[in-house]
Parts: structure tokens; C-alpha cells; sequence
């Protein structure tokens, strides 16, 4: 095994992994970006200049990869939707949602229910900032944004993740309703 | 929960609480499926530069040819038809796995790429790459009077070497929803790689299901994944029915390689007009099929006579007794019958009989694409 990959791995893995899950919300498809991930670090691991550290480096990495695969999938979307004839569009079914959430309390889950409403932008502060636990000029390294940035860019997505909780708790059914578990 | 309101220090500290979400997988899994990928990304940009410079190659070589095109042009064509014509014939003959095409007719020199007037089934299959899918057609069995059950026999009688994915079908089963089967339920089982997270097979599922229905006169699909109603598809999401539409198509060549049989294979894009599609069976540009009108046959006219339609040739367009030009009119004949037409007749060009088809003489479109010979 690449003794590179083998250290990035030890230190590193359970950060891009568990960044990745948060902002795909797919545990398949973020096993199968983090490969993507280290394909890119270990190919460019040479010409890492170490002007950021190597944790903020690789979240970098990982959330371009996460940009590719969206881009991809809304273009895929958009091409299959324009190749045939629907009687009805597929609807995106709410998903199911990973044992890890579905064990934790009702406030829990519907903060990964809403979460999904955040742009892309909002979710990365979001999931670096509280659920990483970097702090803002970590985030700003790793989005390659300015501190004011991200500052202003957390504000907003935790007032809209409020609101979206708030509407959908609101609306009282949601935690009557069953949600399926992975 | 009774909560309705949160501050943002309450929705900080939520956030705080999500949970860890772990890899299951072992460093080694991670490992070798990242070598694997990392094969799969290198071997595609090799095939990605290769192209580059075959394009690259042919582009220079247009540009050298244009040069000293004037003199030696007629020449030239001849050669380089009957260059066309020898790698068709090439693949035709190189190939044992040619078998498995059907010749409708034992006295036919080259297996025929359509059904004149057999019953068939027909069943839209996806390439091994999953980038085109190929409607094949197996006989109808004497023996079986439904559809569902003609249908269940086509997929068991499949050949294998076709460089199509025969097994495609195994998870699928179909059934007739109405009386006039018009309705059909497709139930696809929870192991079919439809369920994989590739994009890619999204569209040839759902292209291979809107063609099998469309050859069985179906108009709606009714989704079921095992027998729960709706199929829930990674790229797109929930699916309960697709709508199948007479789309007019046009008929290109695909091939996967020189070892596998030749087939006739709808576009994927309808045309609104015939003309339009033979323009397009003419010029296509593509990864994935071929040209099925040859450059050196030129249309000079296409007259609509009713349900007959009249295809005038120019005298100099190059016809002769090759599969390419019988699957050419075989590709022809095909767009025809997608447009309405019962007949055809072909006029002009430099033969009187190309295969089983005589020039100047009503041929009936076919039936269906791409006959198989059975197991």
C-alpha cells in the first residue's frame, strides 16, 4: 500500500468521509467520491505547497469533487427528463434516512431533512463550521474564501436552516410521519 | 417534539449533535477500489487521446487531400468506396459470431439486418458499455399464445456473442395492464443494475423499456419495483409511469467491434420528416454508430405517393451487391415504415439488384430490425 495514502488515510479519512456524506447525503456515492478524492491528492500530493495546512488542502479537494458529481447529476437529470415522454416528471422522494440519524432524536432528524434545503454553499459552512469543527479561518482556507465570507455565508444558512425547521415542524406531521431508515 | 422555535445558538448546538457517520469499509477495501477506479479514469483517457489523434490524423489528412483533390477525384472515390465497402465486408466475413444472425432467406449471400414476415418478438437490448440499446428480434414460439408468455420466451432464447447485454432482461418481466395492450407493467427486481448509481444506465434502462414496449404496440408503462408500485431511480428520482410516444426514427449502423455482428439501431433523437432522416442516416457523427447511407449514394428525389414512397438515386450513386448497400436499403426501408410507409421503391443508381432487393421495384418495409438466430 502507498505509504502517502497510507498516512492521508490514518489522519485524515473520517474528516472527507464524513464531509462528504453531509454535503451528498449518499453513503454509496461518498465511498465512491472519497476514492475519487485520494486519486486527485495522491496525484498532486508533489506540489502541495503547504501555504494552508494539509486538512484544510484535501476538504478543498473533496469539496470540488462534490461540485463535480452535482454538476454532473443535474446535467444527466436535465438530458434524461428531455429524452422522453413522462405522464408525470419523477419526483425526488424524500431519502432514506442512515441508520446513524434515524437512531438519534426527532430534533436531529429534521435537521438532516432540512439541511437538504441549504445550498450548496450554506451546507459546506454548515457541515465544516459545526459538524467538523473548523474554525473560520479553517473554513475560509479549505473554501477559498475570505473570512467575511464565510462569516456572512453561516449567518444566512443557519437563519434559513431555522426557518426551514421551524416551517416543516410547523406544518406538525413530520414527526408523525414515518421516515424510512437505510 | 414539541418545540416549533429555535435561536441560532439552539440550531449551533443541534448541529454540534449530528452524528459521526463512519466508512464501513477497511483501509485495504478503500485501497484496491481506489487503484481500480484510478485504472478505469486512466484507461478512458487513453481512449479520450487516442481519439484525439485519429481526429487529429484525419483532419491533416482532409486538409492534404483537398489539396490535390480536382484531378484525381473520381479515382479516388472509387477507392475509397470500395475501402468502405471492404471493412464492412471484413467485419461481415472475419467474424464467426456472425451466426447468430438470422438470414431470412437460404439463398441470401448476406444475413438480412430485417424481418420481412416472420412473427417476432422484439426486445430493445443495451450495449456491453451501456451506451446504445439495439432492438433484436427472436421468433415468436408456436407454442405460446400471450404476449407476457412470447415475451418470456424471446428473453430465455437469447443468444449470447452478440456484443449486447443478453441478460439485460433477466430481472424484468412484463405484463399486458390492459385488454388492448396498450398498458403494460414493467416489475424490475431489486438486484437490477438499474439500481446502481450510474447515470448512464438510467437512460439506457429507460430507453430499452420505451423501445421493447413501442415494438409491442404499447403507448404507457407502469413502473413496479418487485411488486411495489414506482421505481425509484438514482439520477432522477421516484418514477410511476413513462408515456411511449411514437417517436419517427432514423436507422444508423452500430457495431461494438469488428468480432461482433453488425445491427440497425434506432436514433435516440426523432426526426420530423423522412428527408430529414436520411440526412441524418447520412451524415451522422458519432462515438457510438455509423453512417448506414453511404457518401457515395446520393439522393436526387423522394416522392411521398400515399403509403408508398418513391427514392430516386442519382445515376452515379455507387450500389452493388455488398451487405453494406443491402443493410443500407435495409436501414432505408426501416426509417420508412417508422414514417407511416407500407412500400418503397428504389430508383437509379449504377445497379439493377442490390441482395434480396430489386431496384425500381415495390419492396414492402419490414416487420422488424434486426433478426436473430436463435438458441
Amino acid at each position: 500500500m502507498d505509504s502517502v495514502f497510507d498516512e492521508l488515510y490514518e489522519k485524515y479519512h473520517h474528516d472527507l468521509f464524513q464531509f462528504l456524506f453531509y454535503m451528498v447525503r449518499d453513503r454509496e456515492q461518498a465511498e465512491d467520491l472519497v476514492q475519487e478524492v485520494y486519486i486527485k491528492v495522491l496525484n498532486s500530493y508533489g506540489r502541495f505547497e503547504g501555504r494552508s495546512s494539509e486538512r484544510t488542502w484535501l476538504l478543498s479537494i473533496a469539496r470540488h469533487v462534490a461540485i463535480d458529481f452535482f454538476r454532473k447529476q443535474r446535467s444527466w437529470r436535465a438530458k434524461i427528463i428531455g429524452s422522453f415522454d413522462w405522464t408525470a416528471k419523477p419526483i425526488q422522494d424524500p431519502q432514506a434516512l442512515p441508520e446513524e440519524v434515524a437512531l438519534q432524536k426527532e430534533e436531529i432528524q429534521l435537521m438532516y431533512q432540512c439541511l437538504e434545503r441549504c445550498t450548496f454553499d450554506q451546507r459546506s459552512v454548515l457541515v465544516l463550521r459545526f459538524i467538523q469543527g473548523l474554525s473560520v479561518s479553517e473554513t475560509a482556507e479549505a473554501l477559498g474564501w475570505t473570512e467575511s465570507k464565510v462569516k456572512t455565508t453561516q449567518h444566512r444558512a443557519l437563519k434559513h436552516l431555522r426557518q426551514q425547521m421551524e416551517e416543516e415542524a410547523a406544518k406538525g406531521g413530520w414527526h408523525h410521519e414515518k421516515i424510512p431508515m437505510e | 417534539m414539541k418545540k416549533f422555535q429555535w435561536s441560532e445558538d439552539d440550531i449551533q448546538v443541534v448541529l454540534k449533535q449530528m452524528p459521526l457517520v463512519h466508512d464501513r469499509r477497511s483501509k485495504e477495501e478503500i485501497y484496491n477500489q481506489m487503484l481500480k477506479k484510478k485504472k478505469i479514469i486512466r484507461k478512458n483517457g487513453r481512449i479520450v487521446s487516442a481519439l484525439v489523434s485519429v481526429a487529429a490524423v484525419c483532419f491533416f489528412m482532409m486538409i492534404g487531400a483537398s489539396l490535390n483533390l480536382s484531378s484525381s477525384s473520381k479515382k479516388d472515390k472509387a477507392e475509397e468506396h470500395e475501402n468502405e465497402m471492404k471493412v464492412l465486408m471484413n467485419a461481415e466475413e472475419s467474424s464467426p459470431k456472425q451466426a447468430v444472425m438470422m438470414s431470412t432467406d437460404s439463398a441470401d449471400k448476406v444475413a438480412s439486418r430485417v424481418v420481412k414476415d416472420r412473427k417476432v418478438v422484439v426486445l430493445a437490448l443495451p450495449d456491453l458499455n451501456r451506451k446504445a440499446v439495439i432492438p433484436v428480434s427472436v421468433s415468436a414460439s408456436p407454442n405460446e399464445h400471450s404476449r407476457e408468455r412470447q415475451l418470456q420466451f424471446a428473453k430465455e432464447q437469447l443468444p449470447g456473442q452478440l456484443g449486447l447485454d443478453n441478460h439485460w432482461f433477466d430481472r424484468i418481466t412484463f405484463s399486458n395492464a390492459s385488454g388492448d395492450q396498450t398498458e403494460w407493467a414493467v416489475h424490475v427486481a431489486k438486484k437490477h443494475p438499474v439500481f446502481s448509481n450510474d447515470p448512464a444506465v438510467t437512460t439506457v434502462f429507460l430507453s430499452s423499456i420505451e423501445e421493447t414496449i413501442r415494438w409491442l404496440g404499447g403507448t404507457n408503462v407502469q413502473f413496479f419495483t418487485e411488486h411495489k408500485k414506482g421505481i425509484n431511480l438514482p439520477s432522477i428520482g421516484r418514477l410511476e409511469s413513462l408515456r411511449v410516444s411514437h417517436k419517427k426514427r432514423a436507422y444508423y449502423f452500430y457495431q461494438s467491434d469488428p468480432s461482433h455482428p453488425l445491427f440497425l439501431a434506432p436514433s435516440t433523437e426523432p426526426f420530423s420528416t423522412i428527408e430529414d432522416a436520411f440526412q441524418s442516416m447520412q451524415r451522422m457523427k458519432s462515438a457510438i454508430f455509423r453512417p448506414s447511407i453511404s457518401q457515395h449514394v446520393h439522393i436526387m428525389d423522394i416522392q411521398k405517393q400515399g403509403k408508398h414512397l418513391i427514392v430516386q438515386f442519382t445515376p452515379s450513386s455507387v450500389l452493388n451487391e455488398s451487405a453494406a448497400s443491402q443493410w443500407m436499403l435495409e436501414a432505408m426501408l426501416l426509417t420508412a415504415r417508422e414514417f407511416g410507409f407500407h412500400s418503397v421503391t428504389f430508383l437509379g443508381g449504377n445497379t439493377e439488384q442490390v441482395g434480396p432487393y430489386r431496384l425500381g421495384e415495390s419492396i414492402r418495409v419490414p416487420i422488424a430490425p434486426n433478426p436473430l438466430s436463435t438458441r
